[in-house]
């Protein structure tokens, strides 16, 4: 496999074109380089591999295979969506950084060695924190550097736990760890990305900050390459199935009390990846294939919700439930096409996420799991309730409070019908689904138990919303979580540790001017300053490695 | 309301019904995901308000600077 066969390339090749080029342009390269990036995608070849050398060490940038090519066609598919979606706001910024997060997620999950996993990772923590940052506000700023904060803390857990892993004997292709302490890091540092409670709070803070575009591509590549990489990596691992079931519940409760729309959508996006972290834990074929199903599935129903939801802030400039209403008639086809998206997570027939929900819940009964499948199924509820029902229920239906949106641009439309299209089709026809799958799997989802058995479990939710329409009504009101916690907790220890860090930067710029003006006696002969020291040991050091390199 | 909540139940019991008439192949007790759902609702609804009255502030400048957001 050469390097110009990776789907990456033309992505970035798109990234630097989008940071240069004028608005039109910026806008035709935004879309073709994704969809060059999908045909190479599509066109990898089982098996491939691509090495390099660096420094005596070979870097296996890329090794393909069915759970590698799978995600990067999907990564390359929202990629193209989202260009689209955005054609009416071509941002320099948010393309450019939109491309790049797509190339790094391009990286990781067909990325072969460690050394190129961390690279790619941490590539994406910088493309995402600029996307983040890149919204109007005041608070994306923050918010962006909060993500970035703990995506580097997370980048920091897992490059421990792969230095851990190569330095007590590890193989050096990305592969399964063990349970010993490297593993602990490794899973932490993929738990962070994962957004695996209580390490999530930095993704319901982060993508309602985001454009309406921006948050579109952030919803796809961060937690789904962390999902990749713990099927890679810790497939049959127990503790995800109880996390991951952690996860389902815990994103459905808090949406249910969330009032902005792009908040209450990232609650789901913790909920749903809690399906597929539970595949994964489960670890039989059926379980993984379910795991990676839901995750193809949820790349594009959650990218159609964040269209549809970024559609209204666009129009609307509001993002609080209690702040919208009586918007479907000014906006009939967002709401339309947000349906196809909130019926799809909620497992509706003949949209994608009633086949790949199931297949996990399927593999949970297979494995006598019943409790998993149970509160597995009773997540599904939380979903329909809170992003099928409340959300729209209170923003394009309920009482007209005045808001006159603006029109919607027909490019983020198009995205909309494009994405809903996809949705459908993969619903309607599993097969184009299955065939992209890392193992092969023979699960009928169109038998009448289980069409009777989705329609019962949304009609009945359906009974219950309207009984609790009136408690559910959102107010404008702010949720804690644990991102509360821990910003009570960086106060503190700032305060108690500002007196103390003070002192030691006194005392280090105290010394620095002190080796900065007194000469440094190298060998106690030859009279140096210390800047020249540093230069000679970078020279020796760059001899070095130099000469290691010819060497090998 | 009451029509909404009529209508909703009315479908859900033709489902049961339908359920009842065809040989569907499934396990689950008849109506039992119906039931489920609607349960299942209700219970997550209420046990999110009651989370909420104890994790919910009123939006106002001190929390939403507190959460990060510049906006009541």
């Amino acid at each position: 496999m050469t390097p110009a066969m990776h789907p990456a390339w033309p992505l970035l090749a798109a990234a630097v074109l989008a940071a240069v080029l004028p608005a039109g342009p910026r806008r035709v390269v935004a879309v073709a380089g994704p969809t060059v990036a999908l045909a190479l995608a599509w066109a990898l070849p089982d098996g491939g591999r691509g090495e390099a050398s660096l420094l005596g060490d070979t870097l296996v940038w890329s090794r393909v295979d069915a759970l590698g090519r799978m995600f990067s066609i999907v990564f390359a598919l929202i990629a193209g969506l989202g260009a689209l979606y955005a054609w009416a706001t071509p941002r320099r910024r948010l393309l450019a950084a939109a491309l790049v997060s797509a190339a790094a997620a391009q990286g990781i999950v067909l990325a072969g060695d460690w050394v190129t996993l961390y690279a790619a990772w941490e590539t994406l923590a910088l493309a995402s924190f600029v996307l983040v940052s890149d919204g109007a506000r005041p608070a994306s700023w923050q918010a962006g550097l909060r993500y970035l904060l703990v995506h580097l803390a997370g980048g920091a857990l897992l490059l421990g736990g792969i230095a851990w892993h190569r330095g007590t004997g590890g193989d050096a292709l990305v592969g399964p760890v063990g349970a010993a302490a490297a593993g602990w890091l490794v899973l932490l540092g993929f738990a962070v990305n994962a957004a695996i409670p209580p390490l999530h709070a930095w993704l319901t803070d982060a993508y309602p900050e985001s454009s309406p575009a921006g948050s579109v591509f952030l919803s796809a590549f961060a937690t789904k390459s962390a999902v990749y990489a713990l099927a890679r990596v810790f497939p049959g691992e127990e503790v995800l199935v109880w996390a991951g079931v952690a996860m389902a519940l815990y994103g459905v409760v808090f949406a249910v009390l969330e009032t902005d729309i792009r908040r209450l959508l990232g609650y789901h996006i913790v909920s749903q990846v809690g399906f597929m972290v539970t595949g994964v834990g489960l670890g039989s074929p059926l379980a993984v294939s379910g795991a990676a199903a839901h995750a193809f599935a949820h790349i594009l129903y959650k990218g159609l919700l964040f269209m549809g939801a970024g559609a209204v802030v666009h129009a609307t400039g509001r993002r609080r439930l209690s702040d919208l209403g009586g918007l479907g008639r000014a906006m009939p086809w967002t709401l339309v096409f947000y349906m196809v998206g909130a019926f799809s997570i909620s497992g509706a027939p003949l949209l994608n996420g009633f086949v790949s929900k199931s297949i996990v819940v399927v593999a949970a009964e297979e494995a006598h799991r019943a409790p998993v499948a149970w509160l597995l199924t009773l997540a599904s509820v939380g979903t329909f309730l809170s992003v099928g029902l409340k959300l729209p229920w209170f923003a394009f239906g309920g009482p007209d409070r005045g808001v006159r949106p603006a029109p919607v641009p027909g490019s983020m439309l198009v995205a909309m019908a494009a994405t809903s299209v996809l949705c459908a089709l993969t619903g309607i026809v599993p097969g184009l689904l299955y065939a992209l799958l890392p193992f092969p799997i023979d699960y009928a989802p169109y038998t009448p138990a289980h069409v009777l058995e989705a329609l019962q479990l949304l009609a009945g939710t359906l009974v219950g919303f309207l009984l609790l329409r009136e408690t559910l009504r959102s107010s404008a009101k702010v949720t804690l979580d644990f991102d509360w916690l821990y910003r009570a907790l960086g106060r503190a220890v700032a305060e108690r540790l500002a007196a103390p860090i003070a002192r030691l930067a006194d005392a280090m710029e105290a010394l620095a001017d002190d080796l900065v003006d007194r000469p440094v006696s190298l060998a106690g002969r030859i009279p140096l300053p210390i800047g020249y020291a540093v230069l000679i040991a970078v020279a020796a050091l760059g001899l070095t490695l130099a000469a290691l390199q010819i060497a090998s | 309301m009451i029509r909404d909540i009529g209508a909703a139940s009315a479908l859900t019991v033709a489902l049961v019904l339908v359920e009842a008439a065809i040989p569907h192949g499934g396990h689950a007790p008849l109506g039992a995901f119906a039931a489920a759902g609607a349960a299942g609702a209700v219970a997550l609804g209420l046990g999110a308000k009651a989370l909420g009255a104890w994790l919910q502030r009123p939006a106002s400048a001190e929390h939403d600077a507190d959460r990060g957001e510049d906006e009541p």
